[in-house]
C-alpha cells in the first residue's frame, strides 16, 4: 500500500464544482466532504489521496506549485495561466462545456464577424482617438486572440465578476467572456461573434510534470484516475444486454445473433443454455452501444427473443488506458 | 561560443556601418507597449513581450526601428527634418516559447527621400554581409508603395485593401478560389443589408431605419461608447461594399498577376511597366524610383543578376510605404530585411511624416551563413612560464600586445602554450624564439 500523500485540488465553487464530484462519482471514485465549511475531503477508492477544494484559477495554481500534484479545472483556465510545470493529464472529461468568445452590443448590427470589429477598432482610433476597451477576466488569451485578428489599438479593462454588464454600465465597449448557453449575453443585450471564439473548453484534468516525473505515487495515482475515467467515458455509451432465445445449438444461435453487426457486441455474444422446464433456450449476453439500442432490441425479438434486460455499462477497460499511454509520453517517463 | 562569434560579429559590422557614416545609438530596453504597436500588422506584435507595472503596459523592445522613429520624433520635433543615420546593436526580446531574447542589429537613415537614401541602406545591408563572408548574398526587393498606387484604380475601401494584403500570401499558397471564399464569407457575405432592407441606402433613411429597429427590439439599451451615427456610417459602407464585388474581383486578378512576378530587374521592370496604364503618371514616377534605386546598386558594387525584382513582397504592410527588401545568402538563409516607412513617425506621435528607410540582419541565419573560418574568432595566443620566468613570461606578453597580438597568459603550459624560459626566451614544439621580430614572423606565417 502506498504511504506517500498525493493532493487532488478539485473545484470549491463555480459551473464546474458539483459537475466534477457527480462525475467523479460515476467513474467510481465517490467524492467524501466531511463538512462543506472545510476545504478538505477524500476518495474512499484511493484512500491515499487528499483533496483539496479550491477555486478553478486556485486548482491551476496549486498543481502549477507543487502543493497539489493533480488537480481537475477548466480548459480556459488552464489556457490563460500556462506554467511549464502544469501538464493536461485528460483534456477531454466531457462536461463543464463552455466557449471563451468575444461579444459586442446587439445593437452594433453592423458588426458580425471579427473583420467587422477590426475595423471598428480603427474606427475608434481614428474617429474617437482612444482605444477599443475590452472586459476581460482572461487577459492573456484575450490579448494574443485579438492580436492574432489583428486588433492592436484595445486597451484591457481588467474586472473580476459581472463582465457582461461592463457594455451597459458604460467601462468597457466589448466584453471576452464565459458564455455556456448564451442567455446572460442575451439578457445584457450582447451577442457573441460566431468567429470570435478564444477557447473551447471543457473540464480536463491537470498534473504537475515534475511530480509525475519523480513521484511513482503521484504517477500510480494519475494512473488509477485515468483507468476509472478512461473506462466510465468507454463504458457510457454502451449497455450489456441479455436475452432469451430459443435456438437448435449454441452454434445456431450465435450465428444468427451475430448475423447483424449492431448485435455483435465487443467481439462476439456470450451464448449459455438455460437449464430449466424446456428444452432449447439459452441466455445471449452481449455489448450494445446506446445509440443502437432500440433496433437492437427489435432485432433480437425478431429472432425469438423475449425477457430482455438492459443494464448500463459502468465501465469498459481496455488493455490499457489510452490517456496514460499519451501522459508518459508527454512527461517524458 | 555563439555568443563569442556574435560578439566578434557585432563589432566588424558596428565598424563597417561606421565607414558609411552612422552612429551608433543606445535605446532603452524597456519602453511603454504602445510604441510597439503602433507598427500595426507586423508580425513581431503577436509576440511582444508585454507586462504590467501600476498599471501601465510596458514592453521590452522586439525591435529597433520604432525606438529610432520615437527617438528621432523626440529630438528633433517641430518643422526641421535633420538628416540622421543611426545604427543599433543589442538584444531585442520576443514572448515565444524557449528563445526569449536574440541579438539584432541595424540602421536606419531617417529625413533622407529618394532612390539614393534607398540603395544606401541596401547596398549597406548587401556589402556589409558581403565583407563578413557572406558568398553573394541575393536580394529580393519589392514595393510596397506601386502596388497601393496600382490598387488606387479598383477604388477600394481601406478595408478591403487591407483584408486583400493580408491575403497576399495565401493567395499566392492557396490560389484565388480560397481568398475569394474568405472574402465572400467574411466581408462581402452576409451584409447588415439583410437587417435594414434592400431599399434604405441613403444615410437618413438608414439612420430611420436604424433608430425604429434599435427602439423596437430594445437593442439600443447597450451601444458600447458607439453612437447610433457611428453604426449607420459603417453600415452604409459595408452596404457599399457589397456592390462593388466585381471590383474586387478585378482586384484579385491584378494582384494574382503582381504576386506572379520574381525575376531579374529588366524581366521584371518590362512586366511591371505593362500593367501601368499609360496615363497612371503617379505609377510611372514610383517605378522611376524603383528603376534607379537599381542603378544606384550597380554603383556599389551589386550586380543585377544578383537581385530579384519581386513587386508583392510581402513584409509588414502597414508600416512600410516603398521599397522593402530581403537579403539572403547563396546557403538559403534569409539574413536581413528593412525598407522604407516614411509614416512611422506619425505613427508614433510625431507631427509629420518623415522620409525613413532602415533594415536589420538577422543574426542568427546570418551567423549560420558565414563561412566557418569566418565564423571563428581568433584565439588568443597562450604563453605559459617556467619557474621563475614569470616575468620574462610578462615582458613577452607585453610586447605582442603592444603590436595587437592578444595573449593570454596562463598558469600552466599545453600542448599549444608557448613556454618562457628563465633565460628569456621561448619555445613551443621544439623552436625558440629570441626577439619579438622571429615570433610575429611565425605568427604570420601560421596565418
Amino acid at each position: 500500500m502506498m504511504t506517500e500523500r498525493v493532493t487532488l485540488a478539485l473545484p470549491s465553487k463555480g459551473a464546474i464544482a458539483d459537475p466534477t464530484t457527480n462525475f467523479l462519482q460515476d467513474c467510481g471514485l465517490r467524492v467524501d466532504k466531511p463538512n462543506p465549511r472545510q476545504y478538505t475531503g477524500s476518495i474512499p477508492a484511493l484512500p491515499w489521496v487528499d483533496v483539496l477544494f479550491q477555486r478553478v484559477t486556485d486548482v491551476v495554481y496549486k498543481v502549477s506549485d507543487g502543493t497539489a500534484q493533480l488537480g481537475i479545472t477548466g480548459l480556459d483556465v488552464v489556457r490563460e495561466h500556462p506554467h511549464e510545470d502544469l501538464v493536461v493529464v485528460h483534456n477531454d472529461l466531457r462536461y463543464g462545456y463552455c466557449k471563451l468568445l468575444v461579444a459586442v452590443p446587439e445593437s452594433w448590427v453592423d458588426v458580425e464577424t471579427m473583420i467587422d470589429l477590426t475595423e471598428v477598432a480603427l474606427d475608434f482610433r481614428e474617429h474617437k482617438r482612444r482605444n477599443l476597451r475590452v472586459a476581460t477576466v482572461y487577459s492573456n488569451l484575450a490579448r494574443q486572440f485579438l492580436h492574432d485578428q489583428g486588433i492592436h489599438h484595445f486597451t484591457l479593462v481588467s474586472a473580476e465578476g459581472a463582465i457582461e454588464a461592463a457594455p451597459t454600465i458604460g467601462y468597457a465597449d466589448i466584453i471576452v467572456d464565459l458564455m455556456q448557453t448564451g442567455t446572460t449575453l442575451r439578457e445584457n443585450h450582447l451577442k457573441a461573434l460566431p468567429d470570435g471564439v478564444v477557447v473551447e473548453s471543457q473540464a480536463c484534468l491537470v498534473g504537475n510534470r515534475q511530480a509525475l516525473r519523480e513521484s511513482p505515487a503521484v504517477l500510480d495515482t494519475a494512473r488509477a484516475m485515468l483507468e476509472h475515467i478512461d473506462g466510465a467515458l468507454q463504458g457510457r455509451g454502451f449497455s450489456q444486454v441479455t436475452v432469451n432465445i430459443h435456438g437448435e445449438s449454441v452454434q445456431e444461435i450465435a450465428r444468427r445473433v451475430a448475423a447483424n453487426p449492431i448485435t455483435r457486441g465487443l467481439q462476439g455474444p456470450t451464448i449459455s443454455p438455460i437449464h430449466g422446464t424446456e428444452d432449447g433456450w439459452h441466455t445471449v449476453t452481449v455489448i450494445i452501444s446506446n445509440s443502437n439500442l432500440l433496433a437492437a432490441v427489435q432485432y433480437l425479438r425478431e429472432l425469438g427473443g423475449s425477457q430482455c434486460i438492459v443494464v448500463p455499462v459502468r465501465s469498459i477497460f481496455l488493455d490499457q488506458s489510452p490517456t496514460f499511454a499519451r501522459l508518459q509520453e508527454a512527461i517524458g517517463s | 561560443m555563439r555568443d563569442k562569434v556574435i560578439n566578434l560579429l557585432a563589432g566588424r559590422l558596428e565598424q563597417f556601418m561606421t565607414r558609411y557614416g552612422y552612429e551608433k545609438i543606445e535605446t532603452p530596453i524597456i519602453q511603454p507597449a504602445e510604441l510597439f504597436l503602433s507598427k500595426a500588422g507586423d508580425q513581431i506584435i503577436h509576440r511582444l513581450f508585454t507586462f504590467d507595472r501600476l498599471g501601465r503596459q510596458l514592453a521590452l523592445r522586439p525591435e529597433f526601428t520604432a525606438l529610432a522613429a520615437y527617438a528621432y520624433v523626440t529630438q528633433f520635433g517641430g518643422n526641421t527634418h535633420p538628416v540622421i543615420r543611426w545604427q543599433f546593436g543589442g538584444p531585442v526580446f520576443e514572448d515565444a516559447a524557449g528563445d526569449y531574447q536574440r541579438y539584432s542589429i541595424g540602421a536606419e537613415l531617417i529625413g533622407m527621400a529618394g532612390a539614393a537614401a534607398e540603395a544606401e541602406i541596401i547596398a549597406m545591408a548587401a556589402n556589409g554581409a558581403a565583407e563578413r563572408g557572406v558568398e553573394h548574398p541575393n536580394l529580393v526587393i519589392g514595393h510596397a508603395q506601386l502596388m497601393r498606387v496600382l490598387l488606387e484604380r479598383f477604388k477600394l475601401d481601406n478595408r478591403t485593401q487591407r483584408f486583400l494584403l493580408h491575403h497576399l500570401p495565401s493567395l499566392r499558397q492557396t490560389g484565388k478560389t480560397y481568398v475569394l471564399e474568405q472574402l465572400d464569407k467574411l466581408l462581402l457575405g452576409q451584409g447588415a443589408s439583410d437587417n435594414i432592407g434592400a431599399e434604405a441606402v441613403s444615410e437618413l433613411s438608414t439612420q430611420q431605419m436604424l433608430d425604429a429597429l434599435l427602439d423596437a427590439t430594445q437593442r439600443g439599451v447597450t451601444m458600447g461608447s458607439r453612437t447610433r451615427h457611428d453604426i449607420v456610417r459603417r453600415l452604409l459602407q459595408k452596404r457599399q461594399r457589397a456592390t462593388e464585388r466585381d471590383q474586387v474581383v478585378a482586384a484579385l486578378d491584378f494582384l494574382e498577376a503582381w504576386s506572379a512576378i520574381s525575376s531579374a530587374p529588366e524581366a521584371a521592370f518590362a512586366l511591371i511597366e505593362e500593367m501601368i496604364a499609360p496615363d497612371d503618371t503617379e505609377a510611372q514616377r514610383v517605378l522611376e524610383n524603383w528603376r534607379e534605386v537599381i542603378t544606384l546598386l550597380d554603383a556599389y558594387g551589386i550586380q543585377p543578376n544578383s537581385i530579384t525584382i519581386q513587386p508583392a513582397l510581402a513584409r509588414s504592410w502597414d508600416y512600410y510605404t516603398g521599397i522593402v527588401f530581403e537579403l539572403w545568402s547563396k546557403s538559403g538563409h534569409h539574413i536581413g530585411g528593412g525598407g522604407r516607412y516614411d509614416e512611422l513617425t506619425r505613427l508614433i506621435g510625431g507631427d509629420h511624416d518623415v522620409p525613413a528607410v532602415g533594415f536589420a540582419y538577422y543574426i542568427d541565419p546570418l551567423v549560420a551563413a558565414l563561412p566557418e573560418a569566418v565564423a571563428t574568432a581568433q584565439p588568443p595566443i597562450v604563453i605559459a612560464a617556467n619557474s621563475g620566468a614569470v616575468a620574462h613570461a610578462i615582458r613577452w606578453a607585453q610586447a605582442l600586445r603592444a603590436r595587437g597580438v592578444s595573449v593570454v597568459l596562463a598558469d600552466t603550459g599545453s600542448d599549444n602554450s608557448y613556454v618562457a624560459q628563465s633565460d628569456g626566451t621561448l619555445h613551443k614544439a621544439g623552436e625558440t624564439y629570441a626577439t619579438i621580430e622571429s615570433l610575429l614572423h611565425r605568427l604570420e606565417v601560421a596565418q
